[in-house]
């Protein structure tokens, strides 16, 4: 986190019942200079949220003495905002779209990128760092204009249960967005990844075009996305999650 | 227009129908034609007999007179004074004796009288004389002549008696058989019943034929309602059954798979991360590699396991906006894949099995042929996703065996390279989850075209 030094380090627990894989994910999260920890079990993992306050749990779901699922709701009933990776193995019952249903902020299978997970810890450490306002984590759907936005499924689901597929560059458009509805967004602030080349950068103009062109099939959906002159787009809707 | 009408009546005698119905309305029908014939056999003899009767009876009767009174009876017969009867003339020789008469008299006469009898011309019983049978009354010019008969016995006295005796001529009435109209009413009798017997008959085995062929096209069909006569629900229900064991081998295979790879994903997982304590750099590079093989094959051994368990829910969606999109994101990693033309509209499928069924396509096309165009076509009621590449194509005789799983062409040829070989498997098995086929041609102008076909 170069841009951002967080003010003292950020506390991640690494709970997995195989002690190698625990063992291996601390060594791989401890290159990023975090107080990394790491529980075993179920209980383990109560008493070192006891101890203090904890910004990360990278959860497996197979534990020894309960699943994470149960424990993941169990945090979000408490209101506790504390970031969540869901970690399993692929082709088990729960998948992507239980797992975020269920509270977790982001979901790997098993095996992963070690790479992979480092990206995506650092992308919730930073999110939860900026204090941004953080949507209900368990809605699923986001409401604007006739339209309804899947969010875990990625897709736009129309007035009449019609669903439209977006691809992965349209999708990150429109979540920019719909975080910030009715609020003029520049092109560095849809693409923050581009941020260095998009003032230049054209394919923003033409991927906007075509979200338009996927909005425009429902009534009222022309109107949804302006364009100001000089400045940049927005989204002319309020959004309410469900 | 013959042409199409001959060949439907060939398909038609070809069928199980056809040829019960054949069968049945040549064999009926021959069948009551040789009943009518025999009937017509027995009716023409019974006619004999009954006219054989009356000259019996007759001659009888004239015998028990001449017992009472032969004096008087000699006389009346000379003089023909009784009709129907009168005195053989001398010296006639019987040119054509009748056996069945003989022996009905000698049963009435006794054994010693001898008979002998047979007929003869007409002219016999009205000799030149008091009548001239060339002279005659108009009602009488075309009418049938009397029968004459002469039989000749020993009475209970001994003395040979020859008589004559004459019947009106009885003939019999025509027979109805040769009448074009019966035999007609034969035929179609006979063809309306063979008809529902062919129906009939056929009727469970159309059922077993569908059956067989929804069990063909998908892996979790509807069994079959055991209905019907006794064979017919036995056949049935070895059918449900066969069906069955077919699914629970199928399912059990697949959990087999399943278990395996999602067991190997710990391991897997351990692996992947002690290698990046691996220092010597091109080492790592190489395991690096191995590793990623046996992570392919874990996660499409898992893929083709989930593919036949179709759990997601049908959606209605729009289909140009499924393959925009997926081409976009290709392009965005840098992959050669075009979407060239859509169809508008929508589709009801399972969303997530037709993603992955495309995107499976598409890896091949690309991995395969180098690249992947993407369209969409209506054709009636029938929606076409084809992807097509530009590759060297597949030998027509191995595009079958391609859907198999494992397979990869033969090795040295242009598409015999390193890949798991599950793809189009798992491509297929998801395409039947949404009631979809896949199938393969090579292009006229070169390269594979892989096409989902599915319902509009």
């Amino acid at each position: 986190m170069p841009d951002m030094p967080p003010s003292r380090p950020f506390r991640v627990i690494v709970v997995d019942d195989d002690e190698d894989i625990r063992g291996l994910i601390v060594g791989q999260l401890a290159q990023d200079h975090y107080e990394v920890e790491a529980a075993g079990s179920l209980a383990e993992l109560r008493g070192l949220m006891a101890a203090g306050a904890v910004d990360l749990i990278v959860l497996d779901l197979n534990l020894p003495d309960g699943d994470g699922l149960s424990l993941c709701r169990e945090l979000r009933g408490q209101g506790n905002g504390v970031q969540i990776i869901m970690v399993t193995a692929r082709g088990s019952a729960i998948d992507r779209v239980l797992g975020l249903e269920l509270g977790a902020d982001d979901y790997l299978t098993k095996p992963f990128e070690p790479r992979e997970l480092l990206v995506r810890v650092r992308n919730l450490l930073r999110r939860s760092r900026s204090e941004e306002p953080a949507r209900q984590k368990t809605a699923r759907i986001a409401r604007f204009g006739s339209w309804r936005l899947d969010l875990f499924q990625r897709r736009l689901i129309a007035s009449d249960e019609r669903l439209i597929m977006l691809s992965s560059a349209e999708f990150r458009l429109l979540s920019r967005f719909i975080e910030e509805p009715n609020v003029v967004l520049a092109r560095e602030a849809l693409v923050p990844e581009r941020r260095a080349t998009a003032a230049f950068d054209r394919s923003i103009d033409l991927q906007v075009s075509r979200l338009r062109q996927k909005l425009a099939d429902s009534p009222g959906g022309d109107g949804l996305i302006l364009t100001v002159r000089g400045e940049g787009y927005v989204l002319a809707s309020t959004v309410t999650y469900e | 227009m013959m042409i199409p009408v001959v060949a439907r009546a060939r398909n038609f005698f070809r069928s199980l129908v056809g040829q019960i119905f054949l069968l049945l309305t040549v064999g009926m029908t021959i069948a009551a034609v040789l009943a009518l014939l025999v009937a017509e056999q027995a009716r023409h003899l019974d006619f004999e007999r009954w006219r054989l009767q009356r000259v019996v009876a007759s001659a009888v009767d004239i015998a028990q007179r001449l017992s009472h009174d032969p004096v008087k009876i000699e006389a009346m017969l000379k003089d023909q004074q009784i009709m129907g009867a009168r005195t053989a003339p001398e010296g006639v020789a019987l040119a054509d004796p009748d056996p069945t008469l003989a022996d009905a008299l000698a049963v009435r006469f006794g054994p010693h009288s001898n008979p002998e009898a047979g007929q003869v011309p007409v002219g016999l019983c009205f000799p030149a004389g008091k009548v001239d049978p060339n002279n005659r009354a108009a009602g009488l010019i075309d009418a049938p002549r009397p029968d004459c008969w002469v039989v000749r016995f020993t009475d209970g006295t001994g003395e040979r008696r020859s008589l004559a005796l004459y019947l009106p001529r009885v003939v019999k009435p025509p027979s109805n058989l040769a009448k074009p109209i019966y035999l007609l009413l034969i035929l179609l009798s006979s063809a309306g019943l063979a008809i529902v017997v062919a129906r009939f008959v056929a009727k469970p085995l159309r059922r077993l034929e569908r059956a067989a062929e929804a069990f063909s096209v998908s892996v979790d069909p509807e069994e079959i309602p055991e209905r019907g006569p006794e064979e017919v629900r036995a056949a049935l229900s070895t059918f449900n059954l066969m069906q069955r064991r077919v699914r629970a081998g199928f399912a059990e295979r697949t959990q087999l798979l399943a278990a395996i790879s999602h067991d190997l994903q710990t391991p897997l997982t351990r692996l992947r991360l002690r290698l990046e304590l691996v220092e010597n750099e091109e080492l790592r590079a190489r395991l690096l590699q191995d590793h990623q093989a046996m992570m392919t094959l874990v996660r499409e051994g898992l893929d083709l396991a989930a593919s036949t368990e179709a759990q997601e829910d049908w959606s209605v969606i729009d289909i140009d906006s499924l393959l925009t999109s997926m081409a976009e994101d290709a392009q965005d990693l840098g992959l050669p894949v075009r979407f060239l033309s859509g169809c508008g509209g929508t589709v009801r499928v399972k969303p997530n099995a037709l993603t992955r069924c495309i995107s499976n396509l598409v890896n091949n096309a690309v991995k395969y042929g180098g690249s992947a165009d993407v369209s969409c076509m209506r054709q009636g009621a029938r929606v076409l996703i084809e992807v097509r590449d530009h590759g060297p194509g597949i030998a027509p005789d191995q595009l079958d065996q391609m859907f198999e799983p494992f397979t990869r062409g033969v090795a040295g040829q242009p598409g015999g390279r390193p890949g798991t070989g599950i793809g189009l498997t798992i491509a297929r098995s998801l395409a039947l989850s949404f009631e979809a086929s896949v199938r393969l041609a090579n292009a006229p102008d070169g390269g594979l075209i892989a096409t989902i076909d599915m319902r509009a």
